[in-house]
């Protein structure tokens, strides 16, 4: 099963992600806002949304990113998927609770690279959208010229 | 560092005790609960953002890596580090002895009246 949604807001999406798994849907994968489902027990897995702070230059970003998933498979959890470095863990409930911040200094860091990446993204958005409309015009205008050379020929 | 040491979080606190003798990440997680019985399980997402500051302070050291499996990275306190952990243990040990003096003799004094009283 598939779903879009859009988030902003990390707790809103766990919740409804932990709500849907409580459901029998567990989340296997998402992208560009589609999620996809699979048929798990009810409330087999608790799920985690995640932007941890990786170190490293970009060449070793991404090996410094596959240590922190290995590193979390190692507490028992599961890792799910992930956009670039926003990444979400399951861990199954019957192996008990599920946390990957368990104080407020970390938690709050967390939410200040969450809020600093939102606003990354919101600005391309809204640039590219911009972007988007230029170039659909001009395409619109080569077409329209296209056709109108079609008809007089 | 002239820097005035802060109170540290006690997951700081912790990994610092846990890495008296090498040990990685997992090893940090399952030292700090059987030191609180149970009561403090670090989260994956704390412990890898304290190890990193940890290291950058040079509090902490990459003690050694195993090429093969690359979850094994193992770490170790450093001088500064154990001094850091020194400064925190006597500024917890001031907030106990003054909690105890002011705490405890208002309610022991209060015993011993009783105890006379039924003595007498």
């Amino acid at each position: 099963m598939r779903k879009f949604r859009l988030y902003y807001d990390k707790d809103k999406e766990e919740a409804w992600l932990n709500e849907m798994c409580r459901q029998g849907w567990g989340m296997t994968n998402f992208f560009l806002g589609c999620y996809t489902f699979f048929p798990c027990a009810p409330g087999q897995y608790t799920y985690r949304v995640d932007l941890p702070d990786l170190r490293g230059t970009k060449g070793s970003r991404d090996q410094e990113k596959r240590e922190y998933i290995e590193f979390v498979e190692s507490t028992g959890a599961e890792y799910v998927c992930s956009w670039t470095f926003y990444m979400i863990f399951r861990k199954e409930t019957a192996k008990g609770m599920f946390k990957l911040y368990t104080d407020a200094e970390s938690e709050i860091r967390l939410f200040e690279r969450l809020r600093r990446l939102f606003l990354i993204v919101g600005l391309i958005d809204f640039f590219s959208l911009w972007c988007r409309r230029q170039i659909i015009s001009i395409i619109l205008l080569i077409f329209g010229a296209q056709v109108w050379v079609r008809i007089r020929l | 560092m002239a820097e005035k040491q802060t109170a540290m979080t006690e997951a700081v606190y912790y990994i610092l005790l846990s890495l008296k003798t090498p040990n990685h990440g997992y090893g940090i997680i399952q030292n700090t609960l059987e030191l609180t019985e149970g009561r403090l399980e670090l989260g994956a997402g704390t412990l890898y953002g304290a190890v990193n500051t940890l290291l950058d302070r040079e509090w902490i050291r990459l003690y050694s890596e195993d090429k093969h499996s690359r979850k094994k990275k193992q770490y170790l306190i450093t001088e500064r580090g154990e001094m850091a952990l020194e400064t925190e243990i006597r500024r917890l040990e001031e907030l106990l002895k003054n909690g105890r003096k002011i705490m405890r003799t208002e309610a022991g004094e209060e015993v011993r009246h009783e105890k006379i009283q039924t003595v007498l």
